[in-house]
C-alpha cells in the first residue's frame, strides 16, 4: 500500500511541472513587455526598468523560470504587485469562503443526487426514470451562471428569500453564514448533481442485476433494504471517482458564483487579480488551485482502494 | 408440500414472448429431493426463481398457474408476505458462489443478515448464530471465515457459506440452482455430500437443478427433465436411466461420457441448437432433433402422459417402437464406435 500511495505521489510530479511551466508562462505569452502590463503604459523607463529587476524580467527565461520554481516550491510566492502582501497572505485570506462554498456544494450534491439515484432505480420500470434521465441531463447542460442569475432574479429578486449578495463567515455566524451560502452552493450543486446522480443511477442499474443482489433479495430482504444497504454501496464506490473531476468543476463554478454573490474567496481573488494585471497573484492562485486539484484526485483514487476490499496494493 | 400446477413464466423481450417455463406441473413432498435436469436455455433457472419470485419483473411474467405451498399459492401473495417466505420458508442458492456474495462486505455481515432478516435477536446472538451455522456446513475456522470478504475464500467456502445463509431460516425447501457447476469434482462431491447430510439432519426438501446428470443420479428420489421450458420427462433415477421414454432423455444420457471411452470413441452430443424459445417449432419442440422423428411428431404437442407409476414422459412412440428405434440406431452407429449409452457408467 505505502508502495502504491509513493508511485501515486513520484507519477503526480510530470503533472505539477508542466502546470508550473503554464502558469510560470502565462505572464510571457500575454503579447507586450510584462511589466509595462503591469504598471499601464504611461509608466517612466525608470519604474519599468525597476520593476523588470525586481522580478527577474531581464535573465534568460530559463534562469527565470527555475528561480521562479525555486521559490514555488518553498512556499515563497512572492507579492502582489497592487498591494505588496504576500500572496500566500492573499490566497489564505480567501481561502475560508470557497473552502466553506465548495463543501456546502459538495454535501448539497450528494443529499440531492443520492436520493434521486435511489428513487430512479426503485421506479425503474417506471415513467420516473426517463424524466430523471432528462433533469440529470438537463443539470449537465446548464451553464452555471445562467442558472446562478436566473435564481438570483427568483429567489433574490423576484421572492426576497435569500441574500442577493454577500457573505458572513460561518466561524462567526454559522446559520448566518449558511443562509448567505445556500443559494451560490445550490447553483455549484445543481451544476454537478446531474453527473453525480446519473453516475450512481447507472451504477445501481448494474448492481440491481447482479446475482449478490438476487441472494439479498433470497435472504427475504425487502426491495428498500436491498437497494439501500447492497445496491446503494456498491453503486457509491464508483462513484467516488466522480468526485474528484467534481471539484475541478465545483472551482470552476465557484470563481463565477463567487464574482456573482460577491464572496470574498479564492475566485474573486483570482478575477480580481487578473482586473490588476497582478501577475504574480494571478500565477500563485491558478497554481494553488492545480495542486489542490491533483491532491483532491490523489486522496480519492486512496479512497477508492480503500473503499473497495477485492484492491489492495501490497 | 409444494405444489406447481400449470406454471408459465415468460419473458417479455425484444424477439418477442420468449415462453421459458411453458406449462409445468409438478409436486415436491417434505423431505424429498428432486432434481430438474436440462440443457443450457431449457428455462431451469427461471422456473427455479419464479417459485420464489425472484425473476426480475418486467420482462419476465406469469400469465397462468399457481404455485401452492402450504395452502397458498406464492404467484398471489403481496411484495412483503413473500419476503417473509424467502430465506425462511423456500431458501435458494446459486450457480456461481463468487458473484452470488456481496463483493464489498465481509462475510460475517452477510450471515448476520440473513440471520437476522427472520429472528429477532440482536448483534451479538446472531453472531453466535452465525458461527454455529458456519461449523455446520464445515467451515474450519468460523471466526477467521467471518472476517473474510467473499474474494478471500475458495470456491468450495464460498459455496458453503451460500448454504449456510440459505440454512439460516431453517427453510423447509432449498431450492440449489447448480449449486456444483463452478466448482471443481473434489469440492462438488464436498458439498453434495454436505446437502445430503443437512437434508438428513433438517428433513429439508430440496429442489436440485443441474445438467450433470451424475449429480441428480445419485442425490434424487424423482428427476425431472426439461426441455425447452417444458417437462419431457419424470420419474425415478431408475425410470429415467433404465426405462427410458423419451429421445430427448436418451440423448441426454448418451451425451455423458462413459469411463470406458477408449480413444476411438466419439463423444455422442446432440445434434443441432435448442429451440428458440420465442417461436418455438410446431409440434413436439424436439421434432427437429429427434433421431426417431417422424411426420406425425409435427402435428401436434405430445402430452405429458403416466407410462408407469410416477413415471411420466410425452412422446407419441410407444415403448416397444421406441426400444427397437434404439436398437436400430446403436447397431447403425456401431461401426467400432459404440458408446455406452450411460447405464450405470455414469461418471462420479
Ligand atoms: N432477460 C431475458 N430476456 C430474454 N430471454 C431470456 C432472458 N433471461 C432468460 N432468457 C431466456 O430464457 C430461457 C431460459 O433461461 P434459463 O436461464 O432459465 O436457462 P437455464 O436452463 O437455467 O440454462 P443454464 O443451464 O445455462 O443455466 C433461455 O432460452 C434464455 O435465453
Ligand atoms: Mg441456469
Amino acid at each position: 500500500m505505502l508502495r502504491y500511495v509513493v508511485n501515486r505521489i513520484v507519477s503526480l510530479l510530470p503533472v505539477l511541472i508542466i502546470v508550473s511551466i503554464i502558469v510560470f508562462l502565462i505572464i510571457h505569452l500575454t503579447p507586450g513587455n510584462p511589466a509595462t502590463l503591469i504598471l499601464g503604459e504611461e509608466a517612466s523607463p525608470t519604474s519599468i526598468h525597476q520593476l523588470e529587476e525586481k522580478l527577474g524580467l531581464n535573465q534568460p527565461i530559463v534562469v527565470q523560470y527555475l528561480d521562479w520554481l525555486k521559490k514555488m516550491v518553498t512556499g515563497d510566492f512572492g507579492q502582489s504587485v497592487y498591494s505588496s502582501e504576500p500572496v500566500t497572505h492573499m490566497i489564505a485570506a480567501n481561502l475560508g469562503p470557497t473552502f466553506s462554498l465548495m463543501v456546502f456544494a459538495l454535501i448539497l450534491t450528494l443529499i440531492i443526487a443520492i436520493p434521486m439515484a435511489v428513487i430512479a432505480v426503485w421506479k425503474r420500470n417506471t415513467i420516473l426514470d426517463p424524466i430523471f434521465i432528462s433533469v440529470s441531463l438537463l443539470g449537465v447542460s446548464i451553464p452555471a451562471f445562467w442558472l446562478a442569475i436566473l435564481l438570483v432574479l427568483i429567489f433574490a429578486v423576484a421572492l426576497p428569500v435569500f441574500p442577493v449578495a454577500g457573505y458572513v463567515p460561518l466561524s462567526r455566524n454559522f446559520l448566518g453564514g449558511l443562509y448567505h451560502l445556500f443559494l451560490p452552493a445550490f447553483i455549484l450543486a445543481a451544476v454537478e448533481t446531474g453527473l453525480v446522480a446519473r453516475m450512481l443511477r447507472d451504477g445501481m442499474l448494474e448492481a440491481v442485476n447482479q446475482n449478490y443482489t438476487k441472494t439479498a433479495r433470497a435472504k427475504g430482504l425487502t426491495e428498500s433494504t436491498v437497494l439501500l444497504k447492497h445496491v446503494l454501496a456498491n453503486a457509491l464506490i464508483p462513484t467516488t471517482t466522480v468526485i474528484g473531476t467534481m471539484v475541478a468543476g465545483l472551482m470552476g463554478g465557484t470563481v463565477i458564483v463567487e464574482t456573482i454573490f460577491t464572496i470574498p474567496g479564492i475566485g474573486q481573488l483570482l478575477i480580481d487579480s487578473i482586473y490588476r494585471r497582478d501577475y504574480p497573484v494571478i500565477q500563485g492562485v491558478i497554481l494553488f488551485i492545480a495542486v489542490v486539484y491533483v491532491l483532491v484526485n490523489l486522496i480519492v483514487d486512496l479512497l477508492y482502494t480503500l473503499l473497495d476490499p477485492r484492491i489492495r496494493y501490497d | 408440500m409444494l405444489k406447481v400446477n400449470h406454471l408459465k413464466a415468460y419473458i417479455d423481450s425484444i424477439d418477442g414472448i420468449v415462453k421459458a417455463v411453458d406449462d409445468l406441473t409438478f409436486s415436491i413432498g417434505k423431505g424429498e429431493t428432486i432434481g430438474i435436469v436440462g440443457e443450457s436455455g431449457s428455462g431451469k433457472s427461471i422456473l427455479a426463481q419464479s417459485l420464489i419470485q425472484l425473476n426480475p419483473s418486467p420482462p419476465v411474467f406469469y400469465p397462468q398457474g399457481e404455485i401452492q405451498f402450504e395452502g397458498r399459492d406464492l404467484l398471489k401473495l403481496s411484495e412483503k408476505e413473500l419476503c417473509n417466505i424467502r430465506g425462511n420458508e423456500i431458501s435458494m442458492i446459486f450457480q456461481d458462489p463468487l458473484s452470488s456474495l456481496n463483493p464489498i462486505f465481509k462475510i460475517g455481515r452477510q450471515l448476520v443478515e440473513a440471520v437476522r432478516a427472520h429472528h429477532r435477536m440482536t448483534r451479538r446472538q446472531a453472531e453466535v448464530k452465525a458461527l454455529s451455522l458456519l461449523k455446520d456446513v464445515g467451515i474450519s475456522q468460523p471466526e477467521r471465515c467471518m472476517k473474510s470478504y467473499p474474494h478471500e475464500l475458495s470456491g468450495g467456502m464460498r459455496q458453503r457459506v451460500m448454504i449456510a445463509i440459505a440454512l439460516s431460516g431453517h427453510p423447509k425447501l432449498l431450492i440449489a440452482d447448480e449449486p456444483t457447476t463452478a466448482l471443481d469434482v473434489t469440492i462438488q462431491a464436498q458439498i453434495l455430500e454436505l446437502l445430503t447430510r443437512l437434508q438428513s439432519k433438517y428433513g429439508t426438501s430440496i429442489i436440485i437443478i443441474t445438467h450433470d446428470l451424475g449429480v441428480v443420479a445419485r442425490l434424487a428420489d424423482r428427476i425431472l427433465v426439461m426441455y425447452s421450458g417444458k417437462i419431457v420427462e419424470e420419474g425415478t433415477a431408475e425410470d429415467i436411466f433404465y426405462r427410458t421414454s423419451m429421445p430427448y432423455t436418451w440423448s441426454l444420457l448418451r451425451a455423458i461420457p462413459s469411463l470406458k471411452l477408449t480413444l476411438n470413441d466419439r463423444l455422442v452430443s446432440i445434434p443441432g441448437q435448442p429451440p428458440d424459445l420465442a417461436s418455438p417449432p410446431q409440434g413436439c419442440n424436439f421434432y427437429p432433433r429427434c433421431p426417431f422423428a417422424s411426420p406425425k411428431c409435427r402435428e401436434a404437442e405430445p402430452v405429458l402422459k403416466e407410462i408407469g407409476k410416477g413415471h411420466r414422459a410425452a412422446c407419441i412412440l410407444d415403448e416397444e417402437t421406441f426400444e427397437s428405434r434404439k436398437k436400430e440406431l446403436e447397431k447403425k452407429e456401431s461401426g467400432g464406435s459404440m458408446i455406452s449409452n450411460g447405464q450405470g457408467s455414469v461418471t462420479s
